[in-house]
């Protein structure tokens, strides 16, 4: 559903965070939607919870997008053995990932240099 | 895990499923499944964490579901507006007519509700109006169901009334208004001092009148209308407390009051007044208005008061022996049922209009969607639902409908504007025409059923057929045939609107025809009226007046380019009439009502300046005294009053006002009142008698009277600076007033119409042309086999043709069911006018049979080789 297969990464940013959130938590492995609202938390440390309203309509919007695609459905003995649907990233979505970090990075320089954020550990 | 967090997991989950319900059907089918699991186990886990985690977790999940599924909404109308927007901009030949057509007829729609709104619908401006009446005198045997009042009656029933909390009477008046040194003509009325409470009006600045400012002594106070506050005085608070002069006689301003309470025009002045029981009961010319008491009906007031009615014809024979009363809604009193009539017929109309012009698009939408069939067909093969599909070809309408609503809309605007300018003569109210909100909102869900209406069918149709048809060339003409039939009915249909329409427009056009072309009886070109009223200060008496009256005349004769300059108490079609009774003997009681007729004050010129003919006799003469009591009657008097065939000449006549006078000459009939009410028995009498308190000068030119119609107001001025010469206007202009509603009905059915007729000329020939592209392979398969081209074009023309003969047949049909409403506003003509009828069939049939034969001719040009070939 993407429109036009030469889109450039940076024509999507800057992204919502919860979609950043869904790439990052997909970059190392494939998840389902579960796992997706359970990685985010981890790694924030419960400071970042997606409901699934907002994971389903913002999943729903990266595969439009051509960022994300669909794997089959499988069940995952770790949870309750209910077949779900698993989602990987695309080379797209990680370069747009990419294009954002990249673009967060620019962001955190400037006000670096504002002095407004501490200098680099 | 806990037992109790077992149990009461479904019924979080269920809450959750009926959440769910939120989303778009499409989102839901996808998601809602994996949406549930994760709620599910995300929900276990919070129980684990204890009470206030859970019920954290579960607001942000309804915060959750709120937020993302309108959001979701928005995405799934946004992509298909998207689509449908992209679609249209794929054909924008298609796009471009049906946004068109629809902006006329939405537009045409939405200027007529709003002049309908504004005359026939918007509340009056009065507190509960539904319980606001006038009250009528009525004469049942001379068929006249409504009468202005006397004075004395008036106060009879407002004594033995009991159905009403207030009465008022009213009566206009106009006034000269000096202060400051300038004098202009202002509109008054003159009032019951509780028309206010009557009406349930407050005042802008200042009050109304107290109770009781109306009794004798306590008269000398006015309140300002709106417009002349805003206009003469800038809308300066301070005017209230100051005095006026009006007419010469000092009034204490004590409000600005609001311009709609004028009724049907604005009224600049109001003053306070009490009839007299001592005026004469026969003297009928007072509005009344009342208020009904709570739950009581209009019903039971009328026979109430037409019971009061009757006693008082038996305890004042002379006067009120076949009057009775009646009671109507005060909307009947502000908007007479001929205009009510009127702007019916126009709406129905504009709807038929409206009608064409979804046929015409449906026809537009149907032909795209065959071309489509196909790929919908195909995308249904696919798996797309059909629901998705019906939603997706209608938002397609609606968004078409939207574009031409707007564009329509903005029509409607700029028609409005122009209405407001030439609507003032033909309507009451039309000041409050706007496109405010009701008119809006009535143009929106015009907009929208217009939309699902020419949407829905093609939609229909399309998904109705098979998908394994539609894919087969074979299968698709099956459905093609059935679709060239709902194209026929379209065909029959609009021709059948248009040519009712077009019936109708002739009919008023014709009868607007007759009715400017009437013989009024006297030559009104190259005529000015213009009135004068002195006022009582300076010109305390008849006298006094009648002096600066000849004076104002002498001088206006002695203007280069005036032939002739005759006074009258009022002018043909002039804006009141009076009339008396007479007879030819001495009236034993009552003299019938056949005898009833206009009078008016004329000066000796008067019958030249019109030239109005002299039959028998003489007319006046300036040295005639006032002794010899002559009297000057028009023809048709003459004959009811002595039917016989007598000379009248040296006669006597009885008037009403109790006078005997003798007979000196007979003058030709002319209108008086309308064009359409037929010419007016007149009886003229002599200034000697008496000057009025208004005359109107009646002033021929030899040339154009644009130039002395400035001089006019010079002489007035050079002679009294105080005193405002009003109404000054071409008799012409006058009298195309008094047609303006014949005018203005005429010209609006006339423009849908036409409008009726050009779309529905160009339905045909797209249809046509249509057929015509997707039978090349027939239509050129027979001419290769040896058929002539202009046989063939004879053909599909034909075929159209006798669509259109159907339609009209249909139509004049449903001509002569409309005729029935329009019998009312027709002058001169018939409803069923067979003139009419059979010029309208043979004019519509050759514009059909030109739709028909220009898309039939492109046959000739189909190459059977390439045609053949191609298919």
């Amino acid at each position: 559903m993407r429109d036009g297969d030469d889109e450039r990464p940076e024509s999507l940013l800057p992204l919502q965070p919860a979609a950043f959130h869904i790439l990052v938590a997909l970059a190392e492995t494939d998840r389902h939607g579960y796992a997706i609202m359970q990685e985010v938390a981890e790694r924030t440390s419960g400071t970042i919870r997606i409901n699934p309203g907002t994971l389903y309509t913002t999943i729903r919007r990266l595969l439009d997008q051509g960022l994300l695609v669909e794997l089959d459905e499988r069940p995952d003995p770790s949870e309750d053995d209910e077949r779900r649907r698993y989602y990987r990233l695309t080379p797209f979505g990680r370069a747009v990932a990419r294009a954002e970090v990249a673009r967060l990075e620019r962001m955190t320089a400037l006000a670096r240099r504002a002095g407004i954020a501490p200098k680099r550990a | 895990m806990p037992e109790t967090s077992r149990s009461s997991s479904p019924a979080a989950v269920r809450a959750y499923d009926a959440l769910l319900r939120c989303y778009p059907k499409a989102f839901r089918e996808e998601y809602g499944r994996h949406m549930r699991n994760d709620f599910r186990s995300q929900w276990r886990l919070e129980r684990t964490r204890g009470a206030v985690p859970v019920a954290r977790f579960a607001a942000s999940v309804v915060a959750d579901i709120t937020v993302t599924a309108a959001r979701e909404h928005l995405h799934m109308l946004n992509r298909d507006l998207h689509v449908a927007w992209r679609g249209l901009r794929k054909a924008p030949a298609f796009a471009i007519a049906a946004v068109a057509t629809l902006a006329l007829g939405i537009g045409a729609t939405t200027a007529m509700f709003s002049i309908v709104y504004a005359v026939l619908l918007r509340p009056l401006p009065f507190r509960e109006p539904a319980r606001l009446v006038e009250l009528v005198e009525t004469q049942p045997g001379a068929n006249i169901d409504a009468y202005a009042v006397s004075g004395p009656n008036f106060l009879s029933w407002r004594e033995r009334a009991a159905s009403y909390d207030a009465i008022s009477a009213f009566w206009e008046d106009s006034y000269t208004l000096t202060e400051g040194g300038t004098a202009e003509r202002v509109e008054g009325m003159r009032v019951s001092a509780n028309l206010w409470e009557t009406l349930g009006v407050r005042a802008i600045a200042g009050r109304v009148f107290d109770a009781g400012e109306d009794r004798p002594g306590r008269e000398q106070v006015a309140l300002i209308g709106e417009g002349l506050w805003r206009r003469r005085y800038a809308a300066d608070p301070a005017l209230v407390g100051r005095t006026v002069r009006l007419s010469g006689e000092p009034h204490t301003v004590v409000g600005i009051v609001p311009d709609e309470v004028g009724f049907t025009s604005g009224v600049d002045v109001w003053v306070p007044f009490a009839p007299d029981p001592r005026m004469p009961r026969g003297d009928r010319r007072l509005t009344v208005v009342g208020r009904l008491r709570d739950g009581v009906g209009v019903a039971q007031a009328s026979a109430e008061l037409d019971g009061i009615a009757a006693a008082l014809g038996r305890e004042f024979p002379k006067t009120n022996e076949r009057y009775r009363a009646r009671v109507r809604p005060i909307t009947e009193m502000i908007v007479s049922r001929d205009v009510g009539n009127a702007l019916k017929v126009l709406l129905a109309a504009v709807g038929l209009l409206l009608l064409v012009a979804c046929a015409n698009v449906a026809n537009l939408v149907l032909t795209r969607a065959t071309a489509r069939a196909p790929e919908l067909a195909l995308r249904r093969a696919l798996g797309a639902s059909a629901a998705r599909l019906t939603r997706q070809v209608l938002t397609e309408s609606l968004v078409l409908a939207a574009i031409g609503g707007v564009a329509g809309i903005a029509l409607a605007f700029a028609a409005l504007q122009v209405a407001r300018l030439t609507l003032a003569d033909a309507l009451p109210r039309v000041s409050a025409l706007a496109l405010d909100i009701p008119v809006l909102v009535f143009a929106i869900a015009v907009t929208l059923i217009t939309g699902v209406a020419f949407g829905l069918i093609p939609a229909w149709r399309v998904l109705r057929a098979d998908v394994v048809d539609a894919l087969r060339p074979a299968g698709r003409v099956v459905s093609e045939r059935s679709q060239a039939r709902l194209r026929h009915a379209f065909v029959v249909g609009q021709f059948c609107l248009a040519t009712m329409l077009v019936i109708g427009a002739t009919l008023l056009a014709k009868s607007l025809a007759r009715l400017v072309s009437v013989d009024v009886g006297f030559r009104a070109d190259r005529v000015i009226v213009a009135s004068i009223s002195p006022s009582s200060d300076k010109y305390p008496d008849p006298d006094r007046a009648g002096a600066f009256y000849l004076r104002v005349a002498d001088e206006v004769r002695a203007l280069p380019g005036v032939t002739s300059v005759g006074l009258a108490s009022t002018p043909p079609f002039g804006s009141f009439w009076s009339s008396m009774e007479t007879g030819p003997t001495r009236p034993s009681a009552g003299l019938p009502e056949s005898l009833r007729a206009d009078w008016r004050i004329v000066t000796s010129d008067y019958f030249g300046a019109l030239d109005v003919p002299l039959r028998r006799g003489r007319v006046f003469a300036d040295a005639d005294p006032e002794s010899l009591r002559p009297i000057v009657l028009s023809e048709s008097i003459v004959q009811r009053l002595w039917p016989a065939g007598a000379d009248p000449i040296g006669q006597s006549v009885w008037l009403g006002n109790g006078q005997v006078r003798t007979v000196i000459g007979v003058v030709g009939d002319v209108h008086q009142r309308t064009l359409n009410a037929g010419r007016t028995p007149t009886m003229y009498l002599p200034t000697t008698w008496t000057w009025w308190p208004t005359m109107t000068l009646v002033v021929r030119t030899a040339g154009e009277p644009a130039q002395t119609m400035s001089s006019l107001r010079e002489v007035v001025r050079r002679i009294d600076p105080a005193q405002a010469v009003f109404d000054v206007r071409t008799m012409s202009a006058q009298m195309r007033t008094t047609a303006a509603q014949s005018r203005l009905n005429a010209g609006l059915l006339g423009l849908f119409a036409a409008l009726a007729l050009a779309l529905g000329a160009v339905g045909v020939a797209g249809t046509l042309a249509d057929a015509v592209a997707r039978r090349r392979a027939e239509l050129a398969l027979r001419m290769a086999l040896g058929a002539t081209g202009p046989r063939v074009v004879r053909e599909v023309a034909t075929r159209g043709l006798a669509l259109c003969a159907c339609g009209l047949a249909l139509g004049l049909i449903g001509a002569l069911w409309l005729g029935r409403g329009l019998a009312g506003l027709l002058f001169g003509v018939t409803a069923h006018d067979p003139v009419a009828f059979g010029g309208v069939a043979c004019a519509l049939m050759a514009v059909a049979a030109l739709a028909c034969w220009l898309p039939a001719s492109r046959v000739t040009r189909i190459d059977p080789a390439t045609a053949l070939r191609g298919d």
